[in-house]
């Protein structure tokens, strides 16, 4: 199989404490370790809220789902969110089988995923 | 004759240096020197019955004395020809000719001025010693003068060949006119018998003038020669001074001119002995030299031909840095490797005594600057380093580094060479280790190469093997369940993964089929995949569903696992006797159902193995019960069932699985489960068009045996009637 490649791009959501970043391409187990670290320094920089934007990935392997699961782990620690979005149907299938459905947070669009974070910070501050 | 003959007659030829004679040739030998003797005894006896004249004979000889002397020259020819046939034919060694030449020549001088000169005036005055001693000495004399000649033939051919080829005729036309021209005094022929002589000593210089083969001599046997060819030369002079004697008066009873033609034989002896004399004189000084080219030429040959067999780079390295203070100016040498800098690769050196050159920044900048080589003609005077030492008798005051490329240029190391002396390499030495570099580099190119594909195959054999235990994990027979028919396949991948499929028996006795897949690739995914197998083998007997096994699996194995590991699993405990099936899944594709003519999905809510913690993992999973009937048929898989593309990167699709199932299962009128796991497979295969992808599928496929397939309701009434017949 020939290998695999994605490309990535992050955008800060500074009123979300956070970033968006979008996938596109393949996620394999060769460059499911690539993927970790990126996901990790945008972690260690502090950012509590991921959104991750999906609609772009073609492909994600069992390592790549392995990934996610790390990083579940480590954002709810810091009590901060994993949001997926836009989720094309055939990857939102493979998340959906392995249970993780039931773990983090699915939204049909960015935007309703933000709107989801809007809404839990200011009932935070209501708190 | 007697048994010994043959060999004593050798004896006698090899001591007169004709050697090895062929058997063939032998009893020709005898019949000359029968005849030769014959000859010389005739013309003592004539000499006995004329008073053994002191002067020579007179000329015109009377007719007897003709004839006997033309009898004693045929014989002489007759020899002469043999000794030339049996020589001439063959490939001599310039040390073995040499060899025979010396003998010869010295066996002559002993002859004849040993012997002769203390004898002359004996000879001269007492006709019994001239009987007994002069006559026969020279008639042995005469066939010495012969193996001269012919030996002189035998050094020419190693020259020039065709000009030796002249000479023979020319001494041998010489030889006639001698004879004939003292035999019957013809004053005539003694002007063209000048000039021929003059031709001759010339053709001698001419024929002598290269000696192509003395440089092929050891500086030893060009020692010996030269104080051996003085001897020679001496011998010879007085042999020839002894001709004006008494002896030379017999002789001419034997061979009318014979002391004329002896004299131009020990001057072109002379001559030729003289000019290799000079030779070797001249080799001399260079002789040292042209030996260790020699011995280098050989050192580089062998070293070639043993770079081209070793493939161990250390053992690569010892022979290179042995071997090159043998053929170069240089007194050690080792060998650094780009990839590996600590490492030092040499023959009797040790680590620490080249780290000072290794820790020497002025050495290491001028290496990097250095276009190819790096020549450090005087380490002291260009690096400021004091003189190094190495160890006892080897210390360095210049320095030679050359690259170690591969074929493609690329730099792999250096090939450092020192030597105590400043400047001592020499241009030559300069391109002999370029070259020899260049060999080295693609030796170890290669040696690399051959390692690599060593562990690599090494690494495979340990794959296939992985493979193997693995797939003894694997149920080979899959169990009997009544009203039941099971059948599995599972890919014969070429690596290990971590695919697992199984069937045990729960605690109330109900059989549970499993099927599972290890995230990610590889070793890892197989070793997983086997604590898996051991994990459902002890935790099945314990467990009532197969939800408390799956829930049972993620305490054990889960708290196992490295992060961002997990395992789907979908367990299916099957009641032929309630006709139902209990499912559970942990992040598994769903269970395939074709139940009454109706495909349906069994996806109960699950998460994989080893994700969440066990109190949350429990509280995400569920159990479904689905009912079967006789002719329901069931599926199980892993994604790589539904994951492979074609080769327009098109993908198949659950959805498409789900179809082909249905179709195969449908089409399966014998309700074979194996029958239906091969159309399922028949039909991915050409989906995929040999795409490689084909690799990691598993697949099992069970059907309820029934009298008639109940769920086919479509207007097949005859087939399912003929069918029928088959129920069990």
């Amino acid at each position: 199989m020939e290998s695999a490649a994605f490309e990535h791009t992050v955008q800060p959501l500074t009123e979300h404490n956070g970033v968006l970043v979008a996938l596109k391409g393949s996620i394999d187990a060769h460059n499911a370790p690539q993927l970790e670290q990126v996901m990790r320094e945008l972690i260690e920089q502090g950012n509590r809220n991921i959104i991750l934007d999906l609609s772009q990935l073609q492909y994600i392997s069992s390592a790549g789902l392995g990934v996610f699961m790390v990083l579940y782990e480590e954002v709810q620690e810091q009590g901060g969110n994993v949001l997926f979005a836009a989720l094309p149907e055939k990857v939102l299938t493979v998340f959906d089988l392995l249970g993780f459905t039931q773990l983090f947070q699915f939204f049909p669009t960015v935007a309703e995923a933000q709107r989801y974070l809007t809404s839990e910070q200011s009932e935070a501050a209501n708190d | 004759m007697p048994e010994s003959s043959d060999t004593k007659q050798r004896r006698w030829l090899q001591r007169f240096g004709i050697g090895e004679v062929d058997a063939q040739l032998l009893p020709q030998f005898s019949l000359g020197g029968i005849f030769y003797f014959i000859a010389a005894l005739l013309i003592i006896i004539d000499a006995m019955l004329r008073g053994g004249g002191v002067s020579a004979a007179e000329a015109p000889y009377s007719v007897p004395e003709l004839l006997l002397n033309l009898l004693f020259f045929a014989a002489l020819v007759f020899i002469g020809r043999l000794m030339a046939q049996h020589r001439l034919g063959r490939q001599w060694e310039a040390q073995q000719i040499l060899k025979d030449f010396f003998r010869v020549s010295l066996l002559i001088g002993g002859v004849f001025s040993v012997l002769g000169m203390p004898l002359d005036s004996l000879l001269q005055h007492f006709f019994l010693a001239r009987m007994l001693i002069g006559y026969p000495l020279v008639a042995i004399g005469i066939l010495l003068w012969l193996r001269l000649f012919v030996s002189l033939l035998d050094l020419g051919s190693l020259g020039q060949r065709r000009w030796s080829l002249g000479l023979m005729i020319g001494f041998a036309l010489y030889l006639t006119m001698q004879w004939i021209a003292r035999a019957f005094a013809l004053e005539v022929l003694d002007v063209p018998l000048k000039i021929l002589q003059g031709a001759l000593i010339l053709l001698t210089i001419v024929a002598f003038w290269r000696l192509p083969w003395l440089p092929l001599l050891s500086q030893k046997t060009r020692v010996h020669l030269v104080w051996k060819l003085l001897l020679v030369i001496l011998a010879l002079s007085l042999a020839q001074s002894v001709l004006d004697d008494t002896i030379g008066t017999i002789l001419e009873h034997y061979l009318p001119g014979g002391t004329k033609v002896f004299s131009l034989l020990s001057v072109l002896a002379i001559l030729w002995a003289s000019r290799i004399w000079l030779g070797v004189l001249f080799l001399l000084p260079a002789g040292r030299l042209l030996d260790r080219r020699a011995r280098e030429v050989e050192t580089l040959t062998s070293l070639t031909k043993m770079l081209s067999r070793e493939f161990n780079i250390r053992k690569v390295a010892e022979l290179v840095t042995r071997a090159i203070p043998e053929i170069s100016a240089a007194n050690a040498a080792w060998i650094t490797l780009k990839d590996q800098p600590d490492e030092l690769l040499s023959y009797g050196l040790l680590p620490e005594h080249i780290q000072p050159f290794l820790e020497s920044t002025a050495l290491q900048q001028r290496l990097r600057e250095a276009q190819d080589f790096l020549y450090v003609q005087n380490l002291a005077a260009e690096t400021g380093l004091e003189t190094l030492y190495l160890q006892v008798g080897t210390y360095c005051r210049s320095l030679l580094i050359m690259p170690l490329k591969t074929a493609e240029n690329r730099l792999l190391g250096h090939l450092w060479t020192i030597s105590r002396d400043p400047y001592a390499f020499r241009p030559y030495d300069i391109r002999l280790l370029w070259s020899f570099s260049e060999s080295i580099g693609i030796a170890f190119e290669r040696a690399q190469l051959f390692e690599e594909a060593v562990q690599k195959q090494r690494y495979q054999q340990e794959l296939e093997i992985a493979r193997q235990i693995q797939m003894s994990l694997l149920p080979g027979t899959l169990p009997e369940i009544a009203g039941l028919r099971l059948a599995a396949y599972v890919s014969p991948a070429l690596e290990v993964g971590g695919d697992y499929y199984d069937a045990v028996q729960l605690r109330d006795g109900r059989w549970c089929i499993l099927i599972g897949d290890v995230s990610g690739k590889g070793v890892s995914a197989a070793l997983y995949m086997a604590e898996l197998k051991g994990s459902v083998m002890a935790l099945a007997h314990e467990s009532q569903s197969p939800l408390e096994l799956l829930a049972k699996i993620n305490r054990v194995l889960g708290p196992t696992f490295q992060q961002k590991m997990f395992i789907t699993l979908l367990a299916v405990a099957i009641d032929p006797a309630a006709h139902k099936l209990s499912v559970a899944r942990a992040g598994h594709p769903p269970l395939l159902l074709f139940h009454r003519g109706e495909l349906v999905r069994v996806q109960p809510r699950g998460i994989g193995i080893g994700i969440v913690p066990p109190e949350k993992f429990e509280t995400l999973m569920e159990e479904q019960q689905v009912s079967v009937a006789p002719g329901t048929a069931f599926l199980l898989y892993t994604d790589g069932a539904f994951e492979l593309q074609n080769a327009s990167g098109e993908d198949f699709g659950l959805h498409s699985l789900e179809q082909i199932f249905v179709q195969t299962v449908r089409a399966e009128k014998q309700q074979r489960a194996d029958f239906v796991v091969g159309g399922i497979l028949r039909a991915l295969s050409t989906f995929s068009e040999g795409q490689s992808q084909f690799d990691d599928i598993t697949l099992l496929v069970g059907m309820f045996e029934a009298s008639a397939p109940a769920w086919e309701q479509e207007s097949r009434t005859k087939e399912i009637e003929a069918d029928g017949i088959r129920s069990l």
